[in-house]
């Protein structure tokens, strides 16, 4: 309690955690479990640009205003009714889904939602009080975000409103993707959605994971989410975050990969004030894949954070990455990527780039590969770079007739075009190549300013 | 059609044109000859407006406008056109979506309606047969892994669909075969009319056995120390560069 006496910024977050979890009304052992992820917390605290983890992303200005813990109720209907355009529009974009699925500030709302009818291998459980059975603890749960030694995972863990468990069956195969929207309702408070997701043997699938916001809305996200895939199992992610600019999300996806399983994450950072996403991926078994796709867009003064710490835990294993980002105006990118391999996880194969494209003097990104390494046979190559729009390329196509903006366009469509070809849905290509090029046609390129 | 009167111009803080007059008139094909370093590439940027480049005295006038004062995209849109001598390779840009992009704006500046996909395909199909280029050339990306062959024909494939008025071939014939060549060059020559000017920066004589010139300018130290009609190129193959600087 002496964080407290100092004047924690936290501490208002303590304070209002049991006027929340009475409105909840969890078991007694889910709300000891509570209990002990907020004491751990306390102790924890909010990261500080000490840790080393944590020394290019400032979280000042949020314990300059805290936002309140949240209330535990479930969204009013007002809320749903005023939201449905936006998830409609959402929905259209991403095109049929064998489950679609709504989380206003981490409730479920089944209004909003779409689940499977009948055996599709796909399932979603919700540990909450409301649930109609109770449900056990799903297995693997907390192991890779712990509540103990990661104070967002403690954070989300203590004000999460329930978890959300979806299992992909053994042996299933999903043509449509599973579409997963976590809104932000903008009432200005944390918000902590919790997400536990297990592919079971061999199953396939496609996921989109797409965190919103209502336009302009404010909120703290503080997002966990686990994945598990068994033996030959194979699941292509898709995490999308356009959250509003007053925005900040603290995005903990942690996972786990068993034998000869293939995990595909393709992380698309467009929208939020700060974002700061923590990718933590374990290869746990011989033969496992992992493909780490990213790209960030940053314009204003956003702050976008990828922290990626890939651990090849056995031998055999896989890892394939590579972020890209833009980033104009007065935007700061950071890409921090890790690799591990283990002492005696031999026949490793592992590659990581980061390439950043900044389109104005004010921005500017920190990047840093990191190998730490530890076996000898292995096959380890890492890079980055930091560079402006070819010049002689921008001539290129003004010679031949386009403008300097269509030529600009041209240039980042194909930077890009790694990432979002990258992507599973051709309406999910064709729609965050928009996105991104919608996007920064709204940025000012001060160089074009003062030409004849 | 294209007019240049004591053009001066440095590339950086060096000077590199020294003082250029040359007049090529509609239908005329002008080739410009000299050994490296002599100007002609600079020549050939500044016509095109590539930045990097200073004009420190005189002027150009093309089709009674200065072309000095456009940007780039305005000369190309007017129908300027620079084949390049080292074309771009563009990753991630589809080789097909750019030209017709490109066609557009240009159609577009001079008040023709776009051509849809299927329009320009057909277009471009009737083009490439021209330069005998591979299909699966269109779907790549912007002469990204291209051969040296396969990015000049791509150059010359977007003169045919550009149908510029003035075109400008910085060194195409540098690092292609004899059967590149000659596919380069019909292209050109099938562009030949009384409406279009052409200004063929070379180093080498060969190219002139094919795109056969009206006049000839033999450029050294950044101004044209000899002026000739075809029977030049001849000369010059027989004898080199080197007489020049003496007769100078």
């Amino acid at each position: 309690m002496k964080r407290g006496s100092r004047g924690n910024p936290a501490e208002a977050w303590i304070q209002a955690f049991p006027a929340f979890a009475a409105t909840l009304g969890d078991s007694p052992e889910r709300q000891a479990q509570r209990e002990r992820a907020l004491a751990a917390f306390g102790e924890l605290g909010l990261p500080s640009t000490r840790l080393e983890a944590w020394r290019s992303t400032n979280l000042r200005t949020l314990e300059k205003r805290m936002p309140p813990a949240p209330t535990g109720h479930p969204p009013e209907a007002a809320l749903l009714e005023r939201a449905k355009t936006q998830i409609a529009l959402e929905a259209d974009r991403v095109g049929k889904a064998s489950l679609r699925a709504v989380f206003i500030d981490g409730h479920f709302c089944p209004s909003l939602s779409t689940l499977p009818e009948g055996e599709s291998g796909v399932r979603l459980l919700s540990i909450r009080p409301e649930s109609a059975t109770p449900v056990s603890f799903p297995e693997g749960y907390g192991e890779l975000a712990s509540a103990k030694l990661d104070a967002f995972s403690a954070l989300n863990e203590a004000f999460t409103p329930g978890i959300e468990v979806l299992e992909f069956g053994e042996g299933c195969e999903l043509d449509l993707p599973v579409h997963l929207i976590f809104l932000s309702s903008g009432d200005g408070r944390l918000n902590c959605p919790r997400l536990h997701i297990t592919g079971k043997k061999q199953s396939r699938a496609t996921l989109i994971l797409d965190f919103l916001s209502v336009p302009d809305g404010e909120n703290l996200v503080s997002s966990v989410t686990e994945i598990f895939l068994e033996e030959r199992a194979r699941l292509d992610c898709v995490v999308v975050e356009r959250e509003s600019d007053r925005t900040v999300h603290i995005a903990n996806l942690q996972t786990r990969q068993g034998r000869d399983s293939e995990l595909l994450i393709h992380t698309l950072t467009l929208g939020g004030a700060l974002v700061r996403n923590e990718l933590g991926a374990e290869l746990a078994d011989l033969g496992a894949e992992l493909d780490l796709k990213g790209l960030y867009v940053g314009l204003g003064d956003q702050h976008l954070d990828n922290h990626t710490r890939v651990d090849h835990a056995t031998p055999r294993t896989t890892s394939r990455e590579i972020y890209k980002g833009i980033l104009a105006e007065n935007a700061r990118g950071v890409f921090r990527g890790l690799i591990h391999v283990r002492p005696d996880a031999q026949k490793i194969d592992s590659t990581q780039s980061n390439m950043n494209l900044l389109l104005s003097p004010g921005a500017r990104v920190d990047t840093r590969p990191q190998l730490e390494i530890y076996a000898d046979d292995v096959k380890c190559s890492h890079g980055s770079t930091v560079g402006k729009l070819d010049e002689e390329a921008l001539f290129y196509l003004r010679s031949r007739g386009l403008s300097r903006t269509q030529a600009r366009a041209l240039l980042t469509r194909g930077f890009v075009a790694e990432i979002c070809e990258g992507l599973p849905l051709e309406s999910l290509r064709s729609a965050m190549t928009e996105l991104v090029l919608e996007k920064l046609s709204a940025c000012a390129h001060p160089d074009e300013e003062g030409l004849a | 059609m294209l007019d240049i009167q004591n053009l001066h111009a440095s590339a950086g803080d060096t000077p590199i044109i020294k003082g250029i007059d040359l007049h090529i008139g509609a239908g005329e094909i002008h080739a410009i000859m000299g050994p490296n370093g002599s100007g002609k590439s600079t020549l050939s940027n500044i016509l095109a407006g590539r930045p990097g480049y200073s004009v420190t005295e005189g002027e150009i006038n093309y089709g009674g406008k200065n072309l000095l004062a456009m940007e780039p995209e305005t000369r190309a849109r007017e129908g300027v056109f620079l084949a390049f001598q080292y074309p771009v390779e563009i990753p991630g840009v589809g080789n097909s979506y750019f030209l017709k992009t490109s066609v557009n704006a240009i159609r577009t500046h001079n008040g023709l309606d776009e051509l849809d996909a299927m329009d320009f395909l057909a277009l471009c199909e009737e083009k490439m047969k021209r330069v005998e280029m591979p299909n699966d050339l269109m779907s790549r990306s912007i002469n990204e892994g291209f051969s040296g062959g396969e990015k000049k024909r791509n150059e010359v494939l977007q003169m045919l669909l550009l149908e510029p008025k003035l075109c400008i071939l910085d060194e195409t014939d540098s690092g292609l075969d004899i059967d590149a060549l000659r596919v380069v060059a019909d292209g050109v020559n099938s562009l030949r009319s009384p409406e279009r000017a052409m200004l063929v920066i070379t180093h080498y004589q060969r190219l002139l056995d094919y795109i056969v010139p009206d006049r000839i300018h033999v450029l050294a130290d950044g101004k044209i120390v000899r002026s000739g009609g075809r029977e030049l190129a001849g000369e010059l193959e027989e004898k080199g560069y080197g007489w020049i600087g003496k007769a100078e």
